[in-house]
């Protein structure tokens, strides 16, 4: 169990804070999930000047040598996710109808169907889940492989972000399952 | 969380959304020709059953009209963000009204990158309506 403050932030020798205010999009009721994104650049502090320069990002981030950055309050989302995927085609367990609206390949379509079903039927969203970045580039339309150091600590923030906000391990993945993203992206991380 | 808009306002670029990242003027000069070097490949799985890449076969004129309505995505972390990635591209040279050349890559969902000889590669990406073969 991590220990939280009343401004959203983990007080744990293992987790620096690097706040960026500016992540914050608005308050997050229920944590129903946890996306595990890659950043798409070498660096933290690559990482770092695009959340400084733009508000998009993840509560945490996760540099190649294990270390642990809490970015934004657990108390606000923050846009990590984009559109949603039908979670039911993926499941398997879509109705008729809704197998003949996602017949035709739509994903704007999909998202606002997706957007509309309440959390375990669709996928987190902004809205209700936490985003753990893992720094690490994407040279020639593939990311490279996410560090021994890196899947150590991203195990052990996930369990302990799911202890602490009852979200089971069937809700945390990897970014381009719940979103249409390149596929190689988190495609090495473990928890 | 004011200044930010104004200093992307300043910079060229829109805010940006929870679904549409900050979209900012390319500077590049006017398209004197395009062409389509390969189309209806899949960069990658895929995995809808309904999204057939072999589809994706946009004409030179189609993407002349993408590249001239695009707009410069500032960085990979708000195109990842906000952006529908999918496999189904195509790819191709453009030549533009100064005389220098360059390659271009699109996506069916409207993301893309130009590369202009001796410039690093530039994301791309525009919100307008194309039609088809691209996804509205």
């Amino acid at each position: 169990m991590l220990k939280m403050d009343d401004k959203g932030l983990i007080d744990h020798p293992d987790i620096k804070l690097h706040i960026v205010d500016t992540l914050a999009r608005g308050k997050m009721g229920v944590v129903n999930g946890i996306i595990v994104h890659q950043t798409g650049g070498a660096t933290a502090a690559a990482a770092f000047a695009g959340y400084k320069a733009r508000p998009y990002g993840t509560h945490f981030l996760i540099d190649k040598d294990g270390t642990i950055y809490q970015n934004a309050s657990l108390l606000y989302y923050t846009a990590h996710v984009g559109k949603l995927k039908a979670r039911c085609l993926a499941e398997h367990r879509c109705t008729p109808v809704e197998m003949k609206q996602y017949s035709r390949f739509n994903p704007s379509l999909q998202n606002r169907l997706e957007s509309a079903k309440p959390a375990g039927q669709r996928y987190p969203s902004n809205g209700d889940s936490i985003g753990i970045e893992l720094v690490g580039e994407a040279p020639g339309d593939r990311f490279v492989d996410v560090t021994a150091q890196q899947n150590t600590s991203l195990a052990w923030l996930v369990k302990e972000l799911g202890q602490t906000f009852r979200v089971p391990m069937t809700e945390v993945f990897r970014h381009p399952q719940v979103s249409w993203k390149q596929e190689t992206e988190a495609s090495t991380a473990r928890w | 969380m004011v200044i930010l808009p104004l200093l992307m306002a300043a910079a060229g670029c829109t805010a940006g959304t929870e679904q549409t990242p900050p979209l900012c003027r390319t500077g590049l000069p006017a398209i004197r020709s395009v062409a389509v070097v390969r189309s209806g490949y899949a960069a990658g799985p895929v995995t809808d059953p309904a999204l057939r890449c072999s589809d994706f076969r946009p004409t030179a004129a189609q993407v002349r009209t993408y590249l001239t309505r695009a707009k410069r995505v500032p960085d990979f972390q708000s195109a990842d963000a906000t952006i529908d990635m999918v496999p189904c591209r195509a790819r191709g040279t453009v030549r533009f009204a100064d005389g220098r050349r360059g390659q271009w890559e699109v996506e069916q969902a409207r993301f893309g990158n130009v590369t202009v000889a001796g410039r690093p590669k530039m994301l791309l990406y525009t919100t307008a309506k194309l039609g088809r073969p691209f996804f509205d």
